[in-house]
Order: structure tokens, then sequence, then C-alpha cells
């Protein structure tokens, strides 16, 4: 029995070693791949690169607003060009934006916790910190509502909350609106821009605060004229409390809202990524905005352009001629009827030796891997200021001046410009502006249309709002004529009721694990179809 | 045969005769098969030399002391032991080996278990059976032969992955795979396959980590599959169990000299099943002209002055809507709409009389290289070519050696083996090697003391493996999605210029020999290619003492390591940015041990064993990912350091530790009742300080009711059992689930980076969650096992049902919440089904002949009871294409979500007014995992021969097909080219009357469906208003009439991507003739000192029967082990194996 008694002694000491010895589980489960804490600097870099890199993939500026500003149309598959989305897409697309943004609410956060407040600090005055990303957040929220209608806004970005929210209902475009000038006008307030901004990871500004409270009054502008068909007061009130102040709002191009990239993988600009790196060659230049700018008549269609018989000097930094001749592609024709062009319109991927290589005489700034992404800039500031005053002239010329300055200046920088090619475009710069005709809401609005080139949500966006420019082709009316007199028509795959769509639909992801709050929101819109009209659009259904 | 037998036995036992005899013995040794008396057994005294044969009628006399052991054996008998007191005469009735009664199985821990005694189903599965029917991985093997266990493995992808699901998947999110364990060594089974891989994406197929076990070293299998059978295994069991136990030498008298084995096997693979092609269309959309000026084109008409043309196709349209191979040049060149290349204008061309009726000759892709002068400047015929998908494949041949060494004492025993497999496979340029050493020892120390150790070695190597999926160097998804029919497969060969740049098909244009989207699959092949290799050991070393006579204590630590290296390549010239990517990772568990093992009768009837154990299981493993950024830069040389940009590289750690206790106790009572109870604690690292403890107990209980008074002497009955049990299995999580940790910033292949010196952080996509606790697996099993007519009949019967609750879920929510997914206890999840196995020998005759059936049929019915409140969908992965693998609430784990056709009141499928199909909002179509599966196998034997055959039957579950999808959109497949009702090709153009009605030549299709009714807006008109539209996928249209409109034959194949993703789902049933075996046992007079020859040939998966989409193995959807199942994303064809086996001893 002796021996008995010692193996329960030894089942004993085994259990309480083996049962008892979990005291290091806690450093055993300590993740050493992820840190807990960063800086808040490391997290707005992320929310300003990946913004863009979100927004400008060949994705979603490339199948959605570009083809939407017909910007671009593409040169094979062109489902999407008639309006066919993939669902996958649109999934991705709301929840990536809405995690983008996730990290400037956590900049907030960080900032505005009494806990962590006083250890942030030391990234940046913390109110500076939190307008920044205030800012840069209403900046991506519109887009997101324009894009859609309705989305989560009041209960949104609440996932790691105390009372967490998994799944927001969905708040009503207005009040999004409204809540938008709200957190602009808070932002601006709270700059203090003799205190510092980011000290580093500032890529749109470097910490220059005073550019930010410009970037923050200029938003609210867009933001307010935005909904000026619905309500015009805000944007009157935005006006007035800054009509003494000359620096209220973007001032030269020295002021424009981007996101330069640096040049070398993996930090080349989104449109370079999706040619080279993912030998994307779909995209080609569409034949209303060429059109445009060549001072072409839409002829199939009986539509006039404002500018006829002024080539505009963008042409050349926009497009790339081949044989000698800017063409766009006929925008919406089918796979098949697409096959004609391929020869004749710019593929921008190739250089002249058939080597897939980035190549400037074939490629155009925009495919630069240092291309800049606009979040906003001076032009547009110019152009509502002509908008709002009543399609004011000076403004108007400022605006046009400031685009075609813009882009002449990085075209010189991108592609080497000798002092002779910039003087000669300066000289066709002042002629195209002294033959401009004079300022009226098509004129404006149609220059505004050539300076958002690569903005294509905000194209949309104005195209929906005020229906210019004109020259952009309609499911239902002639896109192209073949040799033998036969029209090709723009049909549309999915149903828009004869325009270019009105919003997204929701994505299917939010009718599978947020159905009743998606559900309820497609009912309020009256419909989640791509032919809803948003809240401030107020143009006739 | 005997008399060879007896021949041999009295040569080797002259002189063995006792001069020492004290008393005589004598009897009758009889087979209990058929009563008759066995000539040429053997008897001896145990422990001694001394022993007789008996004669041929089975009689036998010896001389022995009194108070000794006699042993009666003979070959394919079990041995029988009888101990001589008093008696004179010793009859002994020998059972066959295989009909054993009382059969002996491994169970938990490996201990050795009288099946009788169990409350539990194990089923067990043969060594033997598994390598004579070769797969590389060996798992596959198992399929059909196990009742309760579905496998699911494609075959073409070089030992990669098979699935296994034991009574059902019983995890939403984690690992629904059981463990493996060899010799009492937990083998990790990760599978590293991406998501991408694993949702038919692209991507390569690694295979699970199991497939390292080497089917040449296998005794025997035993798959424990339920929570009873496996409770004393822990959270890793709930899956079920397979163990595994490797051959030994054992120390047993008759074993001493050192024996010699030797096995070669031989196999051929070929690609079984290939989709339909049509093959009356050519390549790309049109053909065009292009004009030249130096009078070299092909065509030369006067027309419009003298004009010299070639036809060019559109190289880069990856797509087979060109020109019918039958068209003429005359139809062709004077249609009207011939284009020229560079103006794009149409030409109009009055063809002369001498090109009217001969074909259309054009520029083949390979017509523009100057050097390639055999095809420079020529125009070749527009047709059908002679060379196709099916003559790029090879055949394969894999060759495996394997040699074993026995050797022992009356101490000490020891086995040494090694196996060498190198095979070539069905694909140009790829190669597997493996080779494996096995050995195992034992060795006693004094009388109370056994050491004992084995190590495995396993180097695997692989160059070339097939890219599955949707995927760039998937050169299955270019011939069966996506590329232009009249491309010859023998011009293809020629896939690179001499400057080294590729030539392809899909020339950008005729002037840019770039590669628009498709590599030429030769460049792929030998160009982009990937190679990895694997070296892993696991083995254990241990102790054991007996303490007292009934008390037995084991000390072991087990390890198992590997070191997993893979280079992936994608070459300069390629159309892909070109890339290099290596990955290194490291796993190493360890598990330290420790057992008390007791077994004592407390009284007469009532024996008792127990076991009390203790585990410290650590598991470690480490990643290195680094790949090029940018592109290389020097051809052909794939090192980090070629570089483009600087290369990208992640680092990953992990360490997971669990201790745990057990224990068991069995009581048994007069060999007729056995209860079973265990209990085992675990301790997670993984889970939260406060909630990482969970005990979990189990009990069964086993009655074997032909020992009743009643039941014992029946003639109909020999054996019946009726069995229960209720189980409980805990389960944690991954490492560090329960903390927030921000994440790099990663590139679109994964790879973390900064942005210049600023770092780059986000937030995670997945909310991690500190109030984890453990997942709980409730399970009861009832059971009976009873054995009819002389065991000629034999039923084994389960019902089992379990419940998984609190299952960790990585849910998904709405991305404005900031984040994508959270983890969550949520899931509940049941799994109730049956298990049948019915074995019987219908014909056993005279003349040795033996006919046996084996039919094991499972039925599984799981379902997904509640996710997360407000969650109904979880989601497991987004297809590359249209559809989703989910949890959905209230239906079977893995359902297929997409759109749908609408319907009407009536049932009827609506169309729009153009005469499309409608799509509804997203729903369910369909579910991944079958309804039940069988298995059916013949065995017939006759003297040394045995023939085999295994039917495996899967019937249910569907899959999601992009080889269709894609394969009519773009008009490779034969139905993209079928015949209309009205006997035209759906191609040809659609003809109206003047009446409006159709000509009888017309082609298109009429989709026989009814058309939608629209509103004044032109919306679709709903029955029932509720506003949802369309979204709401149970809502029916309101029709108007039967449709009428045509389509083009083209659009309507594009609808198959763009209308309803149902059009791509089919049924995943299938029969195969999963497997024939033949074998023959040389007799020994023929084989001189070689012993034990047997000769076998198999067949593995020669037909498939039963399946919706005939062109289509549904096994080929699987290309993981995980849970993402169901998406076909450009399956790698199956195969079909021959082989042969030839294995001797000495």
């Amino acid at each position: 029995m002796k021996a008995f008694n010692k193996i329960l002694v030894l089942f004993g000491i085994v259990a309480i070693f083996i049962g008892g010895c979990t005291k290091n589980f806690d450093q055993i489960n300590e993740d050493p791949n992820y840190p807990t804490e960063v800086t808040t600097c490391a997290l707005f870099t992320a929310a300003q690169k990946s913004l863009m890199d979100d927004m400008m993939d060949e994705w979603w500026a490339g199948r959605q607003s570009q083809l939407y500003a017909q910007y671009w149309t593409q040169r094979n598959y062109t489902s999407e060009d008639r309006y066919s989305m993939r669902q996958n897409n649109n999934n991705t697309y709301f929840r990536l934006l809405y995690t983008d943004i996730m990290d400037l609410v956590e900049i907030i956060r960080l900032n505005e916790d009494t806990l962590t407040r006083i250890k942030y600090s030391i990234y940046g005055d913390n109110d500076n910190q939190v307008a920044c990303a205030k800012i840069l957040k209403a900046w991506a929220m519109q887009v997101m509502t324009d894009t859609y209608g309705d989305i989560p806004y009041s209960e949104a970005f609440q996932g790691n909350a105390k009372v967490e929210i998994l799944n927001p209902k969905y708040d009503k475009q207005e009040d999004i609106y409204a809540a938008l000038l709200t957190d602009l006008k808070a932002a601006v307030d709270m700059i203090n821009v003799d205190a510092s901004g980011f000290s580093s990871g500032d890529i749109i500004y470097g910490g220059d605060m005073s550019k930010w409270k410009k970037f923050g009054n200029s938003l609210r502008l867009r933001v307010a004229l935005r909904m000026s068909g619905i309500d015009k007061s805000k944007l009157d009130d935005i006006i007035a409390e800054n009509a003494g102040d000359p620096e209220a709002y973007f001032t030269s191009n020295a002021d424009n809202a981007i996101f330069s990239y640096i040049g070398s993988n993996p930090n080349v600009a989104p449109v370079y990524n999706a040619l080279w790196n993912e030998a994307r060659n779909d995209f080609t230049m569409a034949k209303p905005l060429i059109e445009l700018l060549k001072g072409d008549n839409d002829t199939l269609n009986g539509k006039i352009n404002p500018f006829h018989g002024l080539v505009d000097p963008r042409l050349q930094i926009y497009s790339r001629p081949k044989s000698g001749v800017y063409r766009g592609m006929p925008y919406g024709m089918t796979d098949a009827q697409s096959q004609s062009y391929k020869g004749k319109c710019p593929s921008f991927y190739y250089d002249p030796n058939g080597n897939a290589a980035y190549n400037t005489v074939t490629a155009t700034v925009v495919h630069n891997p240092r291309w800049s992404p606009v979040y906003m800039d001076y032009a547009e500031v110019e152009f509502i200021l002509s908008e709002v005053n009543n399609f004011e002239q000076t403004h108007y010329i400022n605006g046009v001046r400031a685009s075609i300055e813009y882009w002449r200046d990085m075209a010189a920088d991108f592609e080497s410009w000798s002092t002779t090619k910039i003087n000669d475009f300066n000289v066709q710069l002042e002629q195209y502006i002294a033959a401009l005709p004079p300022a009226n809401m098509e004129n404006v609005m149609t220059q505004k249309y050539i300076a958002f080139y690569m903005q294509g949500y905000q194209a949309w966006s104005e195209y929906r709002r005020l229906g210019y420019p004109t020259m952009l082709v309609k499911p239902g009316e002639v896109t192209n004529i073949l040799a033998d007199g036969t029209l090709v028509y723009f049909n549309s795959l999915e149903d828009t009721h004869g325009d270019i769509p009105r919003r997204v639909t929701y994505p299917q992801q939010e009718y599978t694990v947020n159905n009743t709050n998606t559900t309820a929101a497609a009912e309020h819109i009256q419909g989640d179809y791509l032919y809803t009209h948003v809240w401030w659009d107020n143009k006739t259904k | 045969m005997r008399k060879f037998t007896i021949l041999l036995a009295l040569l080797l036992f002259i002189g063995m005769q006792s001069v020492l005899a004290q008393k005589k013995i004598s009897g009758t040794v009889t087979s209990s098969e058929d009563g008759k008396g066995i000539p040429g057994a053997t008897v001896l005294v145990k422990s001694t030399t001394n022993g007789v044969i008996t004669d041929v009628d089975g009689k036998y006399t010896l001389n022995v002391k009194d108070g000794k052991i006699l042993v009666f054996s003979f070959v394919g008998m079990t041995t029988k032991e009888v101990v001589i007191e008093n008696q004179t005469v010793i009859n002994v009735v020998l059972d066959p080996e295989s009909k054993t009664l009382e059969g002996v199985v491994v169970t938990a821990l490996g201990i050795s278990r009288e099946k009788k005694a169990l409350g539990y189903s194990v089923q067990d599965v043969k060594g033997d059976e598994l390598s004579k029917a070769r797969e590389t991985n060996v798992i596959n093997s198992l399929s059909g032969k196990v009742a309760g266990m579905q496998i699911s493995g494609s075959s073409g992808t070089m030992s990669g992955s098979s699935r296994v699901l034991i009574r059902g998947a019983s995890s939403i999110s984690g690992n629904n795979q059981p463990l493996y364990v060899i010799d009492g060594i937990p083998i990790d089974n990760s599978d590293y396959n991406t998501t991408n891989t694993a949702r038919g994406a692209g991507g390569y197929d690694y295979g699970n980590m199991a497939q390292d076990i080497n089917p040449d070293d296998i005794e025997s299998i035993s798959v424990l599959k339920g929570a009873n059978a496996a409770a004393l295994y822990g959270s890793r069991a709930a899956n079920g169990v397979i163990l595994i136990t490797t051959k030994k030498h054992s120390t047993s008298a008759k074993s001493k000299a050192i024996g010699v084995t030797y096995n070669i096997g031989m196999n051929w693979e070929q690609v079984g099943l290939l989709p339909s092609y049509q093959n009356k269309y050519g390549g790309g959309y049109d053909m065009y002209l292009l004009g030249y000026d130096n009078d070299q084109g092909h065509y030369k008409i006067s027309t419009n002055g003298y004009q010299s043309f070639d036809l060019i196709p559109t190289y880069d349209i990856d797509e087979s809507w060109g020109p019918a191979y039958n068209t003429t040049s005359g139809e062709y060149l004077s249609s009207g709409l011939v284009y020229d290349y560079n103006t794009g204008d149409a030409v109009a061309i009055e063809v002369p009389s001498e090109y009217a009726n001969s074909p259309i000759y054009y520029r083949k892709w390979n017509s523009w290289d100057e050097w390639d002068t055999q095809h420079y400047g020529k125009s070749s015929e527009w047709k059908s070519p002679s060379s196709d998908v099916k003559d790029f494949f090879k055949t394969g041949f894999g060759l495996t050696n394997n040699i074993a060494l026995v050797g022992g004492t009356d101490i000490s025993s020891a086995r040494f083996s090694y196996t060498n497999l190198s095979s070539d496979g069905y694909m140009p340029a790829s190669r597997l090697d493996r080779n494996t050493i096995n050995m195992s020892a034992n060795t006693k120390i004094g009388k109370k003391m056994e050491v004992f150790g084995t190590f495995n070695y396993v180097k695997n190597k692989a160059k070339g493996r097939p890219e599955t999926g949707y995927g760039d160097n998937n050169v299955v998804e270019r011939f069966n999605q996506w590329g232009q029919r009249s491309t010859d497969m023998s011009d293809l060969e020629s896939y690179i210029n001499p400057d080294g740049s590729q030539r392809t098909w899909n020339r950008t244009s005729y002037d840019i020999a770039a590669a628009m989207y498709s590599d030429n699959p030769y460049w792929t092949r030998y160009k982009n290619y990937q190679n990895d290799d694997r070296d892993r050991y696991y083995g254990n070393v241990g102790v054991s003492y007996d303490l007292l006579d009934w008390l037995k204590v084991t000390g072991k630590v087990n390890v198992d390591n590997y070191t997993f290296r893979s280079q992936e390549r994608v070459a300069i010239g390629s159309q892909a940015t070109s890339s290099y990517t290596e990955s290194v990772r490291t796993v190493t568990e360890t598990n330290s041990e420790f057992l008390f093992l007791a077994n004592k009768d407390l009284s007469k009837h009532l024996h008792i064993s127990g076991t009390f154990g203790g585990n410290i299981m650590d598991r470690k493993y480490n990643r290195n990912l680094s790949m090029t950024s940018g592109g290389l830069l020097i051809p052909d040389l794939y090192t980090l350091s070629n570089s483009a940009s600087p290369y990208l590289s992640d680092d990953y750690n992990s360490w997971k530790r669990v201790n745990s206790l057990y224990g068991s106790a069995s009581l048994g009572y007069m060999n007729m009742a056995y209860l079973d109870v265990t209990l085992r604690n675990d301790w997670s690292s993984t889970l939260p300080n406060n909630k990482n403890s969970y005990l979990y107990p189990s009990v069964a209980l086993s009655w074997v009711i032909s020992e009743l008074n009643a039941i014992k002497n029946s003639q109909i009955i020999s054996f019946a059992k009726i069995r229960g049990g209720w189980a409980q299995v805990g389960n944690d999580t991954d490492p560090y689930n329960t903390v927030l940790t921000y994440t790099n910033m990663l590139t679109s292949d994964n790879l973390p980076y900064h942005f210049g010196t600023n770092a780059l952080y986000t937030l995670p996509n997945v909310l991690k969650n500190t109030d984890l606790k453990p997942e709980k697996t409730t399970s009861i099993e009832l059971g009976a096992d009873v054995r009819l007519l002389r065991n000629r009949l034999s039923v084994d019967f389960t019902y089992y049902n379990k419940k998984s609750e609190d299952l960790i879920l990585d849910v998904a929510i709405s991305g404005a919440s900031g984040f994508g997914r959270k983890y969550v206890n949520a899931g509940e999840m049941s799994n109730k089904g049956i298990e049948l196995m019915v074995t019987g020998t219908p014909i056993k005759m005279e003349n040795n002949f033996q006919w046996d059936i084996s039919v094991n049929y499972s039925k599984n019915v799981n379902e997904v009871v509640k996710l997360y409140p407000g969650v109904d969908v979880y989601l497991l992965a987004n297809g590359p294409f249209n559809v989703s693998v989910n949890a959905m609430e209230g239906e079977r784990y893995g359902t297929l979500l997409g759109t749908d056709y609408v319907y009407d009141e009536q049932g009827n499928k609506v169309v729009d007014a153009d005469g499309r199909y409608l799509s509804s909002g997203i729903k369910s179509l369909g579910n991944v995992l079958p309804d039940w599966n069988a298995g059916f196998t013949n065995t017939f034997k006759y003297k040394g021969f045995e023939l085999s055959v295994l039917i495996d039957i899967q019937h249910g579950g569907e899959y999601f097909s992009t080889t269709h999808m894609w394969g009519m959109y773009s008009g490779i497949l034969k139905e993209s080219a079928k015949t209309n009702e009205l006997g035209n090709n759906i191609r040809d153009g659609i003809i109206v009357n003047d009446d409006g009605t159709y000509n009888a030549a017309s082609g298109g299709v009429l989709i026989d469906g009814w058309v939608a009714k629209y509103d004044a807006d032109g919306n679709v008109m709903f029955n029932d208003a509720n506003g949802n539209g369309i979204q709401d996928p149970t809502e029916t249209v309101q029709t108007e009439h039967k449709n009428n409109v045509r389509i083009d034959g083209h659009t309507w194949c594009t609808d198959m991507y763009d209308g309803p993703a149902a059009q791509n789902i089919f049924d995943a049933s299938y029969i195969k003739l999963r497997e024939i075996r033949i074998g023959y046992t040389v007799p020994k007079k023929y084989t001189g000192p070689i012993q034990g020859l047997k000769i076998s040939a198999f067949a593995r998966n020669l037909a498939i029967w039963g399946t919706s989409y005939k062109d289509i193995d549904p096994e080929v959807a699987t290309t993981s082990s995980g849970n993402i199942q169901g998406i076909e994303g450009a399956g790698l064809p199956s195969l079909r194996t021959y082989g042969i086996n030839l294995s001797f001893n000495f």
C-alpha cells in the first residue's frame, strides 16, 4: 500500500504542475507581431493614403467614377460602362471606405479621450489633430453619401465603442449633410494656426494648419453648394461668415489638397499600379470628353459643344494622339462593338516599340507613378465662387486658368518639359482663355467638369446637380456610327431610366449582414435603384 | 497450398521433437469456418521450440509437461493458447483472422481495446489497402471506405488538399478537420492555402500537411468518429481522430530473425475528364484587313485598284466568337462588314472566283516573327486545329520503392523502413519526390522498464505544381474558361523567341507581341513555375515502468517539426508583372505527457481498467514571406535582391500552449457489460485568463446481449451488442484573438509596407474580443452491432446527435461599424446522422471461392442553428464571381448565395421584355454539403487471387462552376454553339420575317419563360408590393405572356455571367468507380527463397456517373481542406490512375 500512496503523491504533483502552470499564459498570448499602440501620425498617413488608394484605383475610378463622368471608357469588357456592376466590388468599396475613415475616428478618439490626450499631444496639438481628422472624414463621407444616398452616419464607427454598434442604422442624407457642415465648422473653429499640426505623416500639407483651415472652409463650400438646390441658406451663411477673409478658401494651386505618391513601388499612384503592376490595359479616353476638349460638336445626337471650335490646351495633357489624331472611344458600346476601336484609340500602356513599360510618349501624367490625386483644388473654389455670384466672369476665368496651370505644372514636372514647350503652352493657354465664351451656367459647369478630370465622383455629382456637360451620352442615345451608316446606340445593361446612374445601389453584403437597416433605407429612398435620386438631387426625375 | 505448408513446417520442425516426452497430448485442430480439420497447423509448447505440425486431418500428438501452455497457430487464423492441466485430449477450433469476433482495435491514447467493450463506434482500415492503391495524399484513399467520413479531394493537384469531415462540420469558422495521431504523436495538419486558393480565385494548392504520412508504413488506421471515442484527446479531437499505427516489429518468439520486406509500385495518371468544347467557331471576334504595299498579302484582289492584304484575327480577345470554320472567303469578304485594321473603316470587296469557295485564310499568331521562317508571313486555313487541349497533358508516371528491415531479440525489437516516391505529373514540367525514413525500436531494461522510440523523417520536394482556380498561371483556366478555340496546341510549343521573350497566341495586336491576358501555356509551365520542399521529422521517445503488477506508468515526449519552403515565380515577359515570392514556414509541436495505466480484476466477474494522464502541448509557428516589388531586373534570376524596387517582407510568429489533465475508467462485468467514463480538463493560452480552463466529461455503455443465455446458443445470432454514449468536448481558439492590435497597411499581396519614412498603421479589419470563452460540443451516440449466421452477415448501426455551442466566429458586421468582422461566441450548429455498415459473405465455396460485400452508408443532417443576434449569415468567402459561401441560420452549413431566376406565381422563370432572364436578389442557391455518402465494396477471393471493386457515391450538395460561366461567356464550351429548337446554330443570325415572326432559319435562343409586366415608369411589377422589389428574393413577378423574343447566342452565353448566378449552379452528386484492385499471392512453391510474393494492380477514378454537369467532376471544386468549399474556380482535370504493385519479403 505504501507504493500506492507514493503513486498518489506522484499523481498529485504532476496534476498541480500541469494544472497550475498557466501563469505565463498572458505572455504566451501576447501578440508579438502587431502593436497595441501606434502613433497618430501613422494612422493619419494611412487614412490619407488608403482613401486615395481605394477611390482612385482601377475598380472605383476606372470602373465607376471615371465611367459615370465619361472621362474614360473600357476598351474590351464594357459591362461596367453599361452600368452592370460587380457586386463584390461594391461590397468591398463600401466596407473599405468606412474602415479607412475609421482610422480618422481613432485619431479623434485618442486626442479627445482624457486618458490618452496628453500622451498623443506629442504628435501635434490635440485640437489640430482632431480638426485635420474631421475635415478628411467629412470629405470622404460626402463622397460616400453622394454615391449611395442614405448611409450609416450617426451610429457608424462604433464597432469598438463601449456600447458597440455592429450594424448601424442608415441616416437620411439630409441629416448627414447637416452633420457634415456642423463637423466642418467645428473643425475649422478648432484649428489653432499657431500651434503645431501633425508632427509627421501629414502628406497633404506637412502639418501646415493654415492650409488645413482653408481646406476646411473650401470643403464647406463644396458641401453647401451640393445641397443648394434644396436649401441654399447654408451656402449663403458660409459666404457671409467668411466675407471679410480673403484667405478663407484656397487662393492658389499651392493650397490644393492632393496626395503625392512617392513614385516607387509599392508607393505608386493607383492608376499606375492598375496599368503596370496589375497589367490592366482596359481603359482609354471616352469620346464625349475628347470632343469637348477638341471643340467638336456631338453631331450624332445634335449636341452643341459650348466651346465649339476651341482646342483646350489640356487635351495634350489628358490624352495622347494615335497616328496624330486625338480620338475618344465611343462610350457604351458592347464588347464586340468596341473591337474596331482598339487599334484607333490610345493604348497608354505600350511604348512605340511595343514594350509594356511606362513611357511618357504614350502614357499621360495620370499614368505616372507620382501622379497626385486631388481631394479638392483651388480651381473648384473659383468655380464655386463664380456660381455663388450668379456665374460671375472673373472667378470663372480664374478657375479655368488655375486648372490649366495645375495640369501644366504637373506635366512639365513629370515629363521634363523644355522652356520652349512651356512657353508654347502658355501661348495656347492665353489664346484659349481669351477666346472662351463668357460665364454662364453651362460654360462654368462645363469648365468645372473639364477641370474635375480624374475627380470622377465630383464630376458625376455635379452632372447630377445641374446636368452639365450636356455632351455626355445617355443610354438610348447614339454613341457611334459605322462606316455603312449604321447607328450604334448606347444600351444600358441595367435600368437607369435613360440617364447616367443617379446613385449606386446598396452593396449586397449590407443586405446580408445589416438587413433591417438597409431594407429600411431602401424603402426610405423609395427604392434601391440606379435611377433613384439622392436627397439633394432635385433634377426632374 | 496446405501440403506445401506441411512440407515446409516439417522441414522446420524436424529434430524439434523433444526427447523429454513426459505426457502425451493429442487432439484435432479444426477451423470454425467449415468445421474441418486444419492440416499443417502449428502446435507449440510456449516459450520452447518443442512443437509439431498437424496432419492432413488436422490431428496431432505431442509430449509435454503439465502446467505448460500449448500455442495453436495457422496462417490466416487467430492463434489460441490452452493451459495444460489434466487433459490428454485437447481439441481446438481456430477462427479465421479476418473474421475475428472480439476484434481488438486501437482507441484513444493508443490503447488497444476489445471492440465489443466499446460504447462508441470505431472503424479501422488496414494499411495494405492504402499502400496498394496509391494516392500521394494517403487520406484520399480512405474515400468510400469509412461510414460517417466524407472525403473530398481533387486529384489533379499533385498531392493537393483533401478535406475530411467526420460526422459533419461542427465549427462554423474554425477548423473542422480531424486530428491526426501517428503512434501517439499528434501530427500537424495545417493548410497553408490562401483564401484565394480555397475560393477558386487562383493560387497553388499545397495540400494539407497530413499528406506527409507514408502509406507504406501504415499498419492500420482507426477512425475515432464521435466525441466519446475522442474525448481523451481534448479540443482538437472535436472533429474526430484519425489514429494511425505504423508497422512495428514485435518481440514475440517467432520473429527473432532479421526480415526484409520490399515493395515496388508504379502508377500512371491520365486526365480523365475535360469539358466538351465547341469545334465550329474560331477565336476572337472578327478579322481585319491588313493591307500591304509590297504585294505580300495572302489575298490579291483587283478591286478599287489592286489590293493585296491579309486577314488578321483579334489576337487580343481571349474568346471564341470568331467566324465559323466553314465560312468561305467569298462569304466572309463580301459580307460588307470587314474592316481595315488601321483605319477602322469597312471595306467592300468583290471577291474574285478564285477565292469565293476557298476557306478563309488568316495570319496565325506565330506568323509575325521573322526568325520563325516556317510560319513567318504565311497565312493558314481557318479551321479547327488538329492538336487540342488534351494534347497538352501527358501521362504522369510515379514510382515508389519501399524497403523495410525488421529484427529483434527477446527483449528488443526494431524496424527500419525507407520509401522513395518519385512522380512526374500529367502537366508538363511537374515533379514530386518524397523520401521517407521510418524507424521504431523498443527494448526492455530489466523486468519492469521498457524504453521505446520512433523516428520519422520525410523530405518532400515538388516542382511545377499546377496553379488552381482563376489564376494567371492556371493553364486549365486558359483552356476551359478563356481562349481561342482555333489555336493549335502544337504551335504553342514554340513559346519563346530567340531573344528569350515570350510568344503567345494572345498578342496585344499584330504588331505588339506582348501578352494581352494569357501567357502561352508552355511559357506558364516552363517559366512561371513554383517549387517547394518540406523537411519534416516527427517521433517520440518514452519510457514505461511497471509500478505494480496492475499498474504501469508511461512518460513520453512527442515532437512534430517541419520547415516548409516555397518559391513562386513569374518570369520577365509574362503578362503579369514579373515576381519572385519566397516563403518559409516552420511548425514545431511538442507534446510532453505522462500516463498511468491500471488493469485489475476486482472480482471474478468485475474487471476495471483506468488511466490518468497529463499533457503539455506547445505549438510554435513561424512564417517568413518575402516578395519582390515592381518586377525583376535580370531575367531568370530568382532572388529577392533582383527586385526592381526594394523587396517586401513579412514575419509572423505564434505560440499556443494547452495544458491538460485527463483520466478514464472502464468497468467490465462478465465480458458482457462495459462502462467507460472519461474526464478531461484543458487550460488554453488562447483564451482570456478567467475563461481559459474548461472541463468536459464522457460516459459510454456497451452491453453484449448475445452473452445472455437466451441468445448465446442461437443458430442465427452470432453476436449482438448495443451501445450508447454521451460526451462533451471543449475547444479554444487561435492565438491572439482576444486583444486588439493595430495592423500594417498591406499591399495586394498582403505584405506590409511603409510610405517612405512614414509608418502606415491602421485599425484591424477584425475586432478582437476579450470575453471569448471555450466552444462546447455535446453529443450522444447510440449503436448496435449484430452479426448473424455464423458471421456471414453483420450490421453495425450508429445514430448520433451532436450540438456545438458558443462557437467562436468572426462574424461579418456592417463595414459602417468601422470594422469588417468581430470575434464572438455565438454560433450553434447541430449534426444528426446515421452510419450503417453492412458486411456479408454471399458466396463461400468449398473450392475457396469467396465473395464479400461491404456497404457503408452515412447520412448527416447539419443545421446552422444560430449565429449572432442580428446576424443571419456568416460569410465564409466570396467566390471570385457571383456567389459566396456562407453559414446561414436555419440552413445547412455552406450555403451558396447568389442571384436566382425570378419566378412568377405559377413558378415560371421570368424574362424581361428583351427575352433575357431577370435576376432575383441574393438568395440561397444550394448547399455544398452532400445529403449522404455511401461506399460499396465487392471483394472476390479465389485461392491466391483477390479482386475488389469500390464504388463511391455522394448524393446531394451543390457547387458553382466558374468554368461553365466563363466557358459559355467566352464561347469555349460546346453548349455555346449548340443547336436551337429550329435546328439552327444559336450563333446564326436572328432572322425576322416581314410579318414579325421568326424565320425557320433563324439562330439565337428563345428562353422558355414568361415575360414580366412593367408599370408606367418601366419598373417590373411584383405581386407583393412591399417596396423591396428585386432585392427581396421571395417576391414573385407578375407576368403577361410566354416569352416570344429571341436573343442572340452571344448574349445568351454572356448572360451566364451577367444574368442569374443560378445558371452555373450544379448538383454535386456522383457515383464513382473509385477503385479496382486485383491481387495475387504467388504460392511459395514457385518463389524459392522469396516469401509472400504479392502482385497487385489497381485503377482509381475509372469512371464517374450521375453528375448533373457531366463535363466536371464535382470533387475538383475542392482546393482546400478548410471550410471554403463549393466553388469550382477553374478546376484542374480529375485524373485516372492505374498502377501495379509488387511486394515480397525474405
